[in-house]
């Protein structure tokens, strides 16, 4: 019990040093960059741009994908810097952007993928006659299976099993330790709301860890 | 707190967000409730393998691409706006550079066809401004071509073009032989701008040859305004008078005197000087008599000033010629019985002039004779 208490006051204390209003670091490259220098907003895309890869990866679940979306992320965020007025931190501020983007761009992931005209288990037309294709089995290849016993990859699969709604609080809070207010103004939501999406995401990946791999 | 209260502020408990009296009560309720107590435990490991990912890198050319695509975009927006308000200090040098060369293209421009406006306020044909432009001094005496109804209108029109300031152009570009004494003539002529006015009355026209020495500029002038009234629709009464008696023929008295130009046939021109006889070679060469050449005899008008001729584009055998100083003159057997008596003296001899054009002509310039009386007469 002891030793789940100092845990918790290490979370604790974590969690106070990410609500502490701490000096935006970012203001100087902001400011340069509303006045068009480019070699300053330079720095802020190397400085953030791993930050937003993974948030945009974590919500789309797709790498190639998670890059175009951080980079009209960062394309946006220079359009509309002059209008970024430092009422939050600058992270913050691309933060909104980048989730804006990552949910249009899975929304346009479900389109395509729903309007591919064709499915791979139509029956094609061989000299032979018609032919069924013989579909791969549904179990787990060998080195699926291999895979599969990598505790971490089974914790991906189960985030991203989660709705967006659920993934998005939980990927803000438990990956990207933004704290439940940053959270809240980036998905415009009152701080209580996140705390119980935050709840019900970290249940449901602890059920599906608990489903896959038995004991944690 | 309830139970189920309890496990749903577990996850708040692990983030240390809650209040210390909520905490307190967690923690007592943690000590009695085993299920609690495993479901944090649980809790608290998932969210350990949820930080635990490892994080993605981002790929080597994602900052560049990101930038390029920033710069290109920076680079329209500048295309658009900035273009248009550059900084004064960028704007400045390029402005001055702009009007220095819109100043020195003018002033080139303005030299070069400044001569050519000048002669194009008197009704000259394309041919004979060429000829001016070229070679010719520039000629107060042209045909008028030009409907000027209003004789005031005219005069308004006319007024600014002093002849003093047409001569001293002519004497600063083309008057390279002009001597001091009529430099100093033309330059007496200067101030009188009111002049041609007065002498747009027709009966000026038949001034004498001294008179028209007197003021050869301004009377140049006038007569060129007199045709131009001629031609016009209401000419005064006695313009028409004049008009009537030249049987609607244009006539350009002029003297060589003035140093302007004259014009070819059909424009009836009048040239003083002293008539001489010379000998020319004749057939079969037209070179030299002591060759063996026939000799010509033929009657020559010494002018008094050198003169030129200026072009005339009906005619190209008539081209111009910007220095003559003698003309032949072509008379039939009755003229040269009746003027005999005028050689080797001062005359003014009025007929049409015509260039050169057999081995026969022996000047540049020769003039079918019409008339011819002693000057002075």
């Amino acid at each position: 019990m002891q030793r789940e208490t100092n845990s918790s006051i290490d979370l604790s204390n974590r969690a106070a040093g990410n609500n502490a209003p701490a000096l935006d670091s970012d203001a100087a490259a902001v400011a340069l960059s509303q006045t068009g220098d480019l070699d300053a907003f330079e720095l802020l895309v190397n400085r953030h741009q791993k930050r937003m890869l993974n948030i945009a990866f974590r919500l789309t679940g797709d790498y190639d994908e998670a890059c175009e979306v951080v980079q009209d992320a960062f394309l946006s965020a220079h359009k509309s810097i002059k209008t970024f007025r430092g009422d939050s931190k600058f992270t913050t501020w691309l933060t909104t952007i980048t989730m804006n983007l990552a949910k249009n761009r899975l929304k346009q992931m479900k389109s395509r993928k729903s309007h591919v005209a064709f499915s791979l288990d139509d029956p094609i037309q061989t000299d032979d006659g018609q032919m069924t294709m013989d579909p791969p089995s549904k179990e787990p290849s060998v080195l699926d299976q291999m895979v599969q016993r990598d505790v971490r990859t089974q914790v991906q699969e189960c985030i991203k099993k989660l709705d967006h709604a659920f993934r998005e609080v939980l990927v803000l809070r438990d990956m990207q330790e933004f704290s439940y207010e940053e959270i809240g103004s980036m998905l415009k939501m009152r701080a209580g709301t996140v705390k119980s999406r935050l709840f019900r995401a970290r249940d449901m990946v602890k059920d599906c860890l608990k489903s896959v791999m038995g004991e944690l | 707190m309830e139970h189920n209260d309890m496990r749903h502020k577990l996850s708040e408990y692990l983030d240390g967000s809650i209040t210390a009296q909520e905490q307190a009560e967690i923690e007592a309720h943690l000590r009695t409730c085993q299920e609690c107590e495993t479901a944090l435990n649980d809790l608290r490991k998932t969210i350990e393998q949820i930080k635990a990912i490892e994080e993605v890198e981002p790929p080597a050319w994602m900052t560049q691409k990101i930038m390029a695509k920033v710069r290109a975009e920076a680079e329209e927006k500048k295309s658009i706006f900035q273009r248009l308000f550059y900084p004064l200090i960028v704007k400045q040098p390029i402005q001055a550079v702009a009007v220095l060369f819109l100043a020195v293209t003018a002033f080139y421009i303005y030299q070069d066809i400044h001569p050519t406006a000048k002669y194009s306020e008197s009704p000259l044909t394309t041919t004979q401004e060429l000829a001016l432009k070229k070679e010719a001094p520039p000629s107060a005496i042209e045909q008028g071509k030009q409907n000027e109804a209003d004789e005031s209108l005219l005069r308004s029109k006319q007024a600014p073009q002093a002849p003093g300031y047409k001569a001293l152009d002519m004497k600063q570009e083309y008057e390279a032989p002009a001597s001091p004494k009529l430099k100093d003539q033309i330059a007496s002529s200067a101030p009188a701008p009111a002049k041609p006015a007065e002498q747009l009355v027709p009966e000026k026209k038949v001034m004498t040859a001294e008179k028209r020495a007197a003021a050869p500029l301004a009377l140049s002038k006038a007569e060129m305004q007199e045709q131009n009234a001629a031609a016009g629709a209401a000419p005064p009464m006695e313009a028409k008078r004049e008009v009537a008696v030249q049987t609607r023929k244009t006539k350009t008295a002029l003297t060589a005197d003035s140093n302007a130009c004259f014009s070819y046939e059909p424009t009836v021109v009048t040239a003083t000087g002293i008539i001489s006889k010379r000998d020319f070679p004749g057939r079969p060469n037209y070179e030299n008599i002591a060759k063996g050449d026939e000799r010509e005899i033929y009657w020559v008008l010494k002018l008094n000033k050198t003169a030129c001729v200026i072009g005339n584009k009906e005619n190209a055998l008539n081209e111009p010629e910007p220095l003559i100083t003698d003309i032949q003159l072509v008379l039939d057997s009755a003229q040269y019985d009746k003027y005999r008596s005028l050689l080797n003296t001062p005359v003014a001899v009025t007929g049409t002039l015509f260039h050169a054009h057999t081995g026969h002509h022996h000047t540049p310039v020769l003039i079918k004779v019409s008339e011819m009386s002693p000057r002075g007469k």
